[in-house]
């Protein structure tokens, strides 16, 4: 009971996008299980051939469908989820993204009662078909979204580190010596702006009818690359604390 | 009438009785220690050979230890004590910001799942 009411106390201690990161992580096992399961009656129909075994394949197939449209969907979720934490300088993109992230998580709900009602292995080979067809703007979506999630947490990095410059400029006993520092700021963040559009171009990249082009590691080395200049900043920024400090 | 052939005591190597002494080896036990001593001393030195050729083999695969390249000592700045208290909190924020994993990486899944 005083376990169960901790559990409880904690759940609510965590915040909005670790509950729907959790929430994604249980839909991930439970898709995993129903996939086995998928499997081993795949692999019992494949032997036997009986009518039986043809059902229970048919049967754990569409249980397997449904947990990864399930898993799929609360993925979604917690993408759209996590964007809130950062969204605040990106402006319309993210908006833009958020819906077309909630416009796929009713997409995978539909999917799931329209999988019920699927009674045969031509009905499931045609839906798998339509899905590989739509699971390629799922990907883009998905890829895009968690690009501009990231180029959105280094956009408030930024501005944060700014705002900090700002506040040690005004400090009257920051001298020449260490103004010369902190006007060289300017130019290292050009060059983390630079790198961050490079990575949301990379989100333009255009994609074939059959077949999803990752762009995403080409956008992790802008992002790294990003990551790079503002440590840099920050290093600079500490440097010139540390000497006010010591002044 | 037949005549017997007797052996010349004087010679006295083709006496059949054998009358001669045996010569007597003297077991010096100095000489044996000494030759001991020398075959331990020609043992060791054809295992020490054999040795300092195997070690010098070129099959035999060494490991080079790279040279240490020298790195720059980090200065520590991360002291929270040494930045001046009005920045502190906006330290912290920047870092904890840097720190905030935003990834959540995509299920792997089988899109031929149901074929």
């Amino acid at each position: 009971m005083l376990g169960l009411l901790l559990g409880l106390v904690m759940a609510q201690e965590a915040s909005l996008p670790d509950q729907y990161r959790q929430d994604y992580s249980f839909q991930v096992s439970e898709y995993q299980k129903k996939y086995i399961d998928y499997i081993d009656k795949k692999e019992i129909y494949t032997k036997y051939r009986t009518i039986t075994s043809k059902k229970d394949k048919i049967d754990a197939a569409k249980s397997a469908l449904i947990a990864r449209n399930t898993m799929l969907k609360s993925y979604l979720l917690a993408l759209r989820v996590n964007f809130d934490s950062f969204k605040t300088l990106s402006g319309i993109t993210t908006q833009k993204i958020q819906i077309e992230l909630s416009r796929w998580e009713d997409w995978c709900q539909e999917q799931n009662l329209i999988i019920d009602n699927l009674n045969s292995q031509n009905d499931i080979s045609s839906w798998v078909d339509d899905f590989q067809t739509k699971y390629i703007p799922i990907q883009t979506v998905i890829y895009t979204a968690l690009t501009q999630n990231q180029i959105n947490q280094r956009l408030l990095s930024l501005e944060l580190i700014k705002k900090l410059a700002e506040n040690l400029k005004a400090n009257p006993q920051t001298g020449d010596l260490l103004n010369d520092w902190l006007n060289s700021l300017p130019v290292k963040s050009d060059l983390v702006s630079a790198k961050l559009k490079n990575a949301q171009d990379l989100t333009q990249t255009k994609q074939l009818s059959n077949r999803f082009i990752n762009f995403y590691s080409n956008a992790k080395t802008e992002l790294n690359e990003a990551d790079r200049y503002l440590q840099n900043m920050l290093s600079d920024l500490k440097a010139v604390a540390i000497k006010l400090n010591q002044l | 009438m037949r005549e017997n052939i007797y052996q010349n005591i004087d010679q006295p190597l083709n006496n059949p009785l054998d009358v001669t002494p045996k010569p007597v080896i003297k077991k010096d036990r100095r000489l044996i220690l000494l030759l001991i001593l020398t075959l331990a001393i020609i043992i060791l030195l054809v295992a020490s050979l054999i040795v300092s050729l195997v070690r010098k083999s070129p099959r035999r695969l060494t490991t080079i230890t790279p040279t240490p390249i020298p790195t720059a000592i980090p200065t520590v700045i991360n002291e929270p004590n040494i930045i001046p208290s009005p920045y502190q909190s906006q330290f912290k924020s920047i870092e904890e910001n840097f720190k905030y994993n935003s990834e959540i990486l995509p299920p792997q899944i089988d899109p031929q799942l149901g074929l």
